[in-house]
């Protein structure tokens, strides 16, 4: 079995919630081939239900969702003491202005489609780890 | 303590009034102003046209009543009665009501008497109505009123203001007509951003399926799956993409109808048939209600299958394993109603319009609905008003199920 030739961030939890199953699916697949333990949420209330039984490392939301979107969750992360100091990344078709007008209390923006190595730089800088972009054909 | 109708109308009166002189000058004048308002500002027109009513009439008061449903509202008022709140009033309770019901002029003199809801102050003691319609349709009335006994309006009045009704008539068209073509590029433009919006998702779950194959170490079976992803994602984006043409060419009439003997019973046995797979993986009791005699429409064999898959497939979207789905088919002589319910995720009272409009996803509560956009209610709703039909929709709230009913003229 391949191994990516990165140091595996053990221990790093991240919780991403959004209403596309298929955004869910392929970036579960990303993230726990970088080495990330990943939890995921359809939807901002089943999120809540994530965050209550473990704390992750760092969430990365949508903003539109049925039931309880991205600013509600971020809401509630902010206002936990537990929780507050998650970074969080928020994910939207919207345009950023937009986002800002209705929305804040997030440590990164980006707008969709975004390129998934925006995202991985993203989540390294806010988890202070070194680049986690897999390279290809790697030692085993 | 009210009079009969006829103690009021005094119609007949101008039979014996005085003709005062036409005034075609400052008519001709007032006409032309109107015409011009018309064309530059039609929803203005209505109140210039009772202003014009007034001064050419020299009547205290003048206003019109527009009809909506079966209530009367002034619209526009000019004079002494113009300080009054907009008042509504039920048609069998105003003039306007008999002035429409008869189609022609009326003359009243103290209608309070016999429609005592009209204002008290100032005293209304002469009215004449005049009916102005829309393509035939009664639309309101353009009245005018003498507040004393001194003013007493004659054929001429009359022959003014019926001549206004026509002009309202026209200019109310107008704003009619230039109102819908807002709505409708308002309404285009907003399914241009939001079609635009929704697309963003399923590109970037593509997008990010494409990373893996090009930036990610994967084994044979990692690759396999990325590329199986990658695979259903296209599907649904064309399906996306399928959806939102025919939606397109449906709006714009742009199908051909089919159309033959058709016996409903038939066509949902074997729509029942085709969905039993399904129907018995989604864990759904299914129950069926059609009556022992043929129900046959003149109608189009692909798109009502079409349209009773689509509702099909919804229902199991929606329910739940262990609920249920019930379709009632009924008919009498003028029409054929299929029902199609089910004990699941039901929706908002308030979502009853919306649920047809394309990209509404009302029904997602907890789990998104996978490979769509949300268009096959559209879709439907579009056939079956090519059909001669109807389709609504009906739940008692979240959780309460849902019933969509579609209603077909017997062939």
């Amino acid at each position: 079995m391949e191994k990516s030739a990165n140091s595996s961030p053990a221990g790093n939890t991240i919780l991403i919630v959004d209403d596309e199953f298929g955004i869910l699916e392929v970036l579960e697949f990303i993230l726990r081939d970088a080495g990330f333990t990943v939890v995921s949420a359809l939807n901002g209330q089943e999120a809540l239900k994530r965050l209550e039984e473990t704390k992750p490392d760092l969430v990365i939301v949508d903003f539109m969702m049925p039931i309880l979107g991205g600013d509600g969750v971020i809401r509630a992360i902010r206002s936990d003491d537990r929780l507050r100091d998650i970074p969080v990344i928020l994910a939207s078709a919207l345009p950023e202005q937009v986002i800002r007008e209705r929305c804040n209390g997030f440590n990164a923006f980006l707008r969709k489609p975004f390129k998934t190595e925006r995202l991985l730089e993203e989540i390294s800088k806010l988890l202070n780890r070194p680049s986690i972009t897999p390279v290809r054909g790697t030692v085993g | 303590m009210t009079v009969t109708l006829e103690e009021i109308d005094i119609l007949s009166e101008f039979a014996t009034r005085p003709q005062r002189l036409p005034d075609y000058r400052s008519e001709h004048e007032a006409m032309a102003t109107l015409a011009m308002e018309m064309a530059s500002n039609p929803r203005n027109m209505l109140q210039k046209l009772v202003e014009t009513a007034r001064e050419l009439c020299k009547a205290d008061s003048a206003g019109i009543s527009l009809l909506t449903g079966d209530h009367f509202q002034w619209q526009a008022l000019s004079g002494a009665l113009a300080s009054f709140p907009s008042a509504t009033m039920p048609r069998d309770a105003s003039p306007c009501g008999e002035c429409i019901n008869r189609n022609a002029p009326q003359l009243m003199h103290m209608p309070i008497r016999h429609f005592p809801l009209i204002p008290m102050e100032p005293r209304i003691v002469e009215l004449l109505l005049i009916p102005f319609h829309d393509h035939g349709k009664p639309v309101g009335t353009i009245w005018i009123v003498a507040h004393n006994e001194e003013r007493k309006f004659d054929r001429e009045d009359e022959r003014i203001v019926r001549s206004l009704a026509q002009f309202a008539s026209a200019g109310w068209q107008l704003v009619k007509a230039s109102e819908a073509a807002i709505e409708s590029n308002r309404k285009k433009d907003e399914f241009i951003a939001v079609l635009s919006h929704e697309l963003r998702n399923p590109i970037s779950s593509m997008q990010m399926g494409l990373y893996t194959l090009a930036h990610m170490p994967l084994d044979e079976a990692k690759l396999q799956k990325s590329i199986a992803r990658l695979e259903r994602q296209t599907k649904t984006m064309a399906r996306i993409v399928g959806d939102i043409g025919e939606l397109s060419q449906l709006v714009h009439r742009k199908v051909s109808i089919e159309r033959a003997q058709i016996d409903l019973r038939i066509l949902l046995q074997e729509v029942l048939e085709e969905w039993r797979e399904r129907l018995e993986e989604s864990k759904l009791v299914v129950l069926a209600e059609m009556p022992d005699a043929p129900v046959v429409v003149l109608s189009d064999r692909i798109r009502l299958t079409q349209i009773f898959d689509n509702l099909l497939s919804n229902a199991i979207k929606f329910t739940d394993g262990g609920g249920m789905l019930l379709l009632n088919l009924e008919a009498d002589d003028k029409s054929a109603v299929v029902q199609i319910s089910d004990t699941g995720r039901g929706f908002d009272a308030g979502s009853i319009e919306d649920i047809f409009e394309p990209f509404v996803q009302t029904r997602t509560s907890g789990t998104s609905e996978r490979g769509g956009l949300g268009l096959g209610l559209a879709i439907s709703r579009q056939i079956v008003g090519l059909l001669g039909g109807t389709i609504t929709a009906h739940s008692e709230g979240p959780g309460r199920g849902a019933a969509f009913t579609l209603v077909l003229p017997c062939g």
